[in-house]
């Protein structure tokens, strides 16, 4: 080990060097460890799903579908959700989780999606805040003002990564609502196909950071929705999996 | 004889004077105590560079929302099941018709600084609410039942 210390010593001739060099091995081993830590903790999976109907099953298993969600046409295809509209509307689909269900200590989620079609002319650049799909991930259960007059629509801490087109990668954005307790995350971009897009967004304290919280607490609720509202053409995407990772 | 049918005729105009400026103050004096449970139906938000308003689906994801209007607290509140959500503060009230004018302004619980005014029909049991902060504005339908 002397030999080997002499030799690296050697070799950067000064401690300066060194140091360096094993901060970078410390920093790489803890990266790996941590991945190796990660623990599926939740999953919603529809590769199984036969094709059909999806309506039902989602309605069987306490998804409210709200504005016009009822108007969207949604179909289990080759194991995807499929979610579709030519028309100009909103859609929410949310699942409000049972206390004894809520997915606590979450580190990352996955996501397995893709966007056939855009919505023409939603653009967050430019302020046409609209998306073929988003999900949305609660947390905790204190409600945050919308903006709206008499807090009408109030909701929890809120992170919502979206497939976009024109956005920039990356990039969260602020809504028009939800100011306080909502943020949006361009977490991929497609020109819209087929393509099964593997998304991933690390939930940890620098997003909670946004909403002043130190400590982030259990997602409450999960919702996805499709809004082509100010758009033309509508929009078509799909849903394969969703996987939420612990990282304890 | 004439004399007596213009003294006939004044008693009669003084008690119907009376009786109308009886009714005036019970008007303005009946609604200070009045309280008006409502529940918010269509909202729509105003900005200056769209051409139409947009329509905000009153979703009730996360609970609905029910508005208090107190008059003699002189206080517009809202609550999500028993959660006080919002507060604004009466500064003016007025009333002819049997409509309720009322204004306020002030900075929320949102931290948005808004001026608001609500007009209450309680002929037809609803409320019009218009507000406006620094990005935009914004009009709320509701209906309205009133108690003392």
């Amino acid at each position: 080990m002397v030999n080997v210390m002499s030799l690296i010593k050697k070799t950067f001739k000064t401690n300066h060097y060194l140091i360096y060099l094993l901060l970078f091995i410390f920093l790489v081993s803890t990266n790996i460890s941590h991945a190796e830590n990660k623990t599926l903790i939740r999953s919603v999976d529809f590769s199984q799903q036969p094709d059909g109907d999806a309506r039902a099953w989602l309605l069987e298993r306490g998804y409210l579908l709200k504005l016009d969600a009822d108007e969207f046409d949604l179909k289990f295809k080759n194991g995807q959700l499929n979610i579709k509209t030519s028309d100009s509307k909103a859609s929410l689909f949310v699942l409000k989780l049972k206390p004894e269900n809520y997915i606590a200590n979450v580190s990352s989620i996955e996501m397995e999606w893709g966007v056939i079609k855009h919505p023409d002319g939603a653009n967050w650049e430019e302020g046409n805040n609209r998306v073929a799909l988003a999900f949305m991930f609660f947390f905790g259960t204190e409600k945050i003002s919308s903006g709206l007059p008499f807090q009408i629509n109030s909701a929890p801490y809120f992170i919502s990564p979206f497939i976009g087109s024109k956005e920039q990668k990356g990039k969260t954005y602020t809504g028009k609502l939800y100011k306080k307790g909502g943020r949006y995350i361009c977490v991929a971009t497609t020109n819209g196909s087929n393509k099964l897009i593997k998304s991933n967004i690390e939930v940890n304290p620098e997003y909670m950071n946004l909403f002043n919280k130190d400590k982030i607490p259990p997602i409450t609720g999960i919702a996805f929705q499709m809004n082509t509202s100010d758009t033309e053409g509508g929009a078509h995407a799909f849903i394969q999996k969703l996987n939420f990772y612990s990282s304890k | 004889m004439i004399l007596k049918k213009i003294h006939y005729i004044l008693l009669i105009v003084i008690l119907l004077s009376g009786c109308s400026t009886s009714n005036q103050q019970m008007d303005s004096h009946q609604y200070k105590n009045l309280v008006f449970s409502c529940m918010p139906t269509q909202l729509f938000r105003c900005e200056p560079n769209q051409s139409a308003c947009m329509t905000i689906p009153i979703a009730q994801t996360f609970d609905s929302v029910a508005i208090t209007v107190d008059l003699s607290e002189k206080k517009i509140r809202s609550f999500s099941k028993n959660t006080l959500l919002s507060e604004l503060t009466i500064e003016s009230i007025q009333s002819a018709k049997q409509l309720i004018y009322l204004n306020g302004k002030g900075i929320g619980f949102d931290d948005d600084f808004r001026v608001w005014s609500t007009i209450i029909n309680r002929v037809n049991k609803q409320f019009y609410s218009s507000s406006i902060t620094t990005e935009a504005g914004y009009i709320t339908y509701g209906e309205c039942h009133e108690s003392n």
